[in-house]
């Protein structure tokens, strides 16, 4: 009786290992499969032209194109028009899958697994989010008109991967000018002791210095992303040997040397910061009880929203952890992206349609929400996109004084590397963790991921 | 005529379907999650799993992330046990008696459980938020402005705001069972022992203990597993959160889940499982042995 039971349970253990091992065969996502009948952009000029100008006209035979995005994104208008405006352009079909914003990775890796791919996928941008493995190569005239440092950021092998199909918003501070000039404070303050210097001398008129939306996990890493971009874009090399897996970051004295700086900048922010929420800095930036916020440059509605007058005299300036660089930065991932999957069924008609919804008008209708465009660096360099306030700040205060715009920290890492919880190690910091301790607990965290991704070098 | 090898075996025929269903939606996903936790199946390679051993265990007990999600499941285990049991039985011994409205507070304190624990979490968060909760606002009121807090975002405050979550939730099923147990024991043996001259707190230390140890056992056992099991009152109220300080096994297998990382989150569902199962065996032969017979 006891052999029998073992016998019927090696059986069964067998029987799923087989269908794992089956599992394994059917191997529709390895790496190489990305490089597979794809195009060499370099190589694709005349292809290229002669793909965007089939784009915009009708289809001899036309197709049903599956169109696949988050709710929340698909819900615009701008995006429904600009499907609307490509259905008339050329005849073809679009079917749009919908998908719950919480459940959209997952069920579009399993769809792209399963060989249900749709043919256009509309994703936060970065290989974080989609592998490169998973991609299509797009091809065509956008790869001349991209901009060379937001493109490569979705580039690997020369092959580009994802195309930007959201204005870029730069990352910095925004700050109240009426507490600056009661203060006596100059901006931009191009290092990081003239940040400290302003902000003890806030600190002594009573007036919050840094205001910090810590409520939400992610806003704890604006001074680092935005600050730290200096130890990078002085040392590439630095950028590389992290994403590569030959040095940590908390063995690195420069890198911990930023990091010991940007929890310096504790002192200077609200004691309750990880209660507070964006209304609360909101307010109190607009009041000037609050003399400065990181927040990205797009939430200029919400401030405006609240009290348009008090709005207006806020301004947005770049900011730096750094002795000698400083510069106007701006996420290279996260925003919308446009991409085609590796089995896609339509992928011709699929990199038409990427070409055919970044080109100026189509783009500007993509990020129309509520009939307002979107503003922002624009991503490509045949045309730009209108500015808010914020933005017109920061444009206007770099064009004086001849501050150069360049990604974030982030950018300069790897594309194929897997950040892991890049955030948890922020938000231990400024729960008291000590920084190195903090960034080997970040490293161990990352090295998992990358080790199961198989980053080179892990 | 039926053949006689199908009259005999028919018994077997009418469970074979639900046999069919538990094997495949249970026994077979859990020898799935078995072989998993020995791969580095995730997201990146979802259809080739390689075998990696116990890499993944190791990777587990070196990230400070899974020590801090067993730290806190267990502290959460514990409070809450204690907590459920002591307030449930008081509560029950309370019910038990000739109490006024007493089936209405019995609906009121079994009502937690028919709620899903996601819409309890969101009516708490409304009660603890600091500056228009009415925890804090209570609290100003009275003049005890001092002890208004964060008690979601301070990390050191945040897991026992969860904690007094999880014992409201928990006290509706476990009173129920404690008032069974009550309703067995014979009032005669109360009757004995009035005679005998046995105050309130002998007849409790002599006659209630003992005699309803039995539904102790159960519902520490049950109280314990939920503890351990704890999930949607964190990912409610917290996401394990702030910072981390109230991650526990469920939120930290969901967030690697989500993470892509399926091999690594299916070792912790295997040591979480282990876990449970030492505690839930080693408190029951304990409580096994305190039980009497009557």
């Amino acid at each position: 009786m006891a052999k029998r039971k073992l016998s019927v349970s090696l059986g069964l253990i067998l029987a799923l290992s087989t269908t794992l091992a089956a599992c394994g065969g059917n191997n529709g996502n390895n790496g190489n499969n990305a490089a597979e009948g794809s195009a060499s952009p370099g190589g694709s000029a005349a292809a290229s032209t002669a793909a965007a100008t089939e784009s915009a006209a009708p289809a001899k035979d036309p197709v049903e194109l599956t169109f696949m995005g988050p709710t929340s994104w698909m819900a615009g208008t701008g995006v429904q028009d600009m499907l609307k405006a490509y259905e008339a352009a050329t005849g073809n079909k679009i079917k749009q899958e919908v998908v719950p914003d919480d459940q959209y990775l997952n069920v579009m890796k399993t769809k792209m697994s399963t060989d249900d791919a749709p043919d256009l996928l509309f994703h936060n941008k970065g290989f974080n989010y989609i592998p490169a493995n998973f991609l299509e190569p797009i091809t065509g005239p956008i790869l001349d008109r991209i901009d060379p440092t937001v493109g490569a950021v979705t580039t690997i092998d020369g092959k580009f991967y994802q195309a930007p199909a959201a204005p870029h918003s730069f990352y910095g501070i925004i700050y109240n000018t009426e507490v600056f000039d009661k203060a006596g404070i100059k901006v931009p303050l191009k290092t990081y002791q003239e940040f400290i210097a302003a902000a003890d001398k806030l600190l002594a008129m009573g007036v919050t210095p840094l205001g910090l939306a810590g409520k939400s996990t992610w806003t704890a890493n604006q001074p680092y992303l935005v600050g730290g971009a200096y130890v990078f874009a002085k040392n590439p090399d630095l950028a590389k040997q992290i994403s590569t897996n030959k040095i940590k970051p908390a063995d690195s004295p420069e890198y911990l040397e930023m990091v010991n700086r940007y929890v310096s900048l504790k002192k200077y922010i609200a004691k309750d910061y990880l209660s507070s929420d964006q209304p609360i800095i909101q307010k109190g930036l607009l009041d000037g009880t609050i003399a400065m916020e990181f927040y990205p440059d797009v939430t200029y509605g919400d401030f405006e929203k609240e009290d348009a007058a008090k709005a207006e005299k806020l301004g947005y300036m770049p900011f730096t952890l750094g002795d000698d660089y400083i510069a106007a930065t701006f996420p290279p991932t996260d925003e919308a992206a446009l991409s085609i999957p590796v089995n896609a069924k339509h992928k011709a008609e699929a990199n038409d349609f990427i070409n055919f919804a970044t080109q100026k008008d189509n783009f500007i209708l993509l990020n129309t929400k509520d009939g307002t465009p979107g503003s922002g660096i624009s991503p490509y360099k045949d045309f730009t996109v209108g500015l808010n306030h914020f933005q017109q700040s920061m444009a206007d205060m770099i064009a004086a004084n001849d501050i150069p715009a360049a990604p974030f920290l982030l950018g300069y890492l790897d594309p194929n590397f897997q950040l892991g919880d890049f955030n948890k190690h922020v938000n231990d910091m400024m729960a008291g963790k000590a920084p190195a301790q903090a960034l080997d607990d970040w490293y161990k965290d990352y090295a998992k991921v990358n080790k199961t991704a198989k980053t080179e070098g892990f | 005529m039926i053949p006689k090898m199908i009259m005999r075996n028919y018994p077997i025929l009418f469970i074979v379907p639900a046999v069919i269903l538990y094997t495949v939606f249970s026994v077979v996903p859990s020898f799935v999650g078995l072989a998993a936790a020995f791969t580095d199946w995730s997201t990146f390679y979802l259809f080739n799993p390689t075998f990696v051993g116990w890499q993944n265990f190791k990777d587990l007990f070196e990230s400070t992330g899974f020590i801090g999600a067993i730290r806190h499941t267990l502290m959460y285990t514990a409070l809450h046990t204690v907590f459920v049991i002591a307030i449930g039985y008081a509560l029950a011994i309370i019910l038990n008696n000739q109490v006024k409205f007493k089936n209405a507070y019995r609906v009121i304190i079994f009502s937690p459980v028919v709620i899903n624990p996601l819409v309890i979490s969101l009516v708490f968060s409304a009660l603890y938020n600091p500056t228009y909760g009415p925890i804090n606002t209570f609290l100003r009121k009275i003049g005890l402005g001092a002890l208004a807090q964060n008690w979601l975002t301070e990390p050191k405050i945040a897991m026992y705001s969860v904690i007094i979550m999880g014992v409201w939730v928990g006290l509706g099923s476990t009173v129920v069972i404690f008032l069974a147990g009550l309703q067995s024991v014979s009032a005669d043996f109360y009757e004995s022992a009035t005679i005998d001259g046995a105050g309130g707190i002998k007849k409790f230390r002599y006659i209630t203990l003992p005699l309803t140890m039995h539904a102790l056992t159960i519902n520490t056992l049950l109280v314990l597993i939920s503890g351990l099991n704890v999930f949607g009152e964190v990912y409610g109220l917290t996401n394990g959160g702030p910072n981390g300080a109230t991650e526990v096994f469920g939120t930290f297998i969901f967030a690697n889940f989500s993470q892509g990382l399926y091999g690594y989150a299916a070792a912790a569902g295997l040591v979480f499982t282990v876990v449970v199962s030492i505690s839930s065996f080693t408190l029951l032969g304990l409580f096994r042995k305190m039980e009497v017979e009557y």
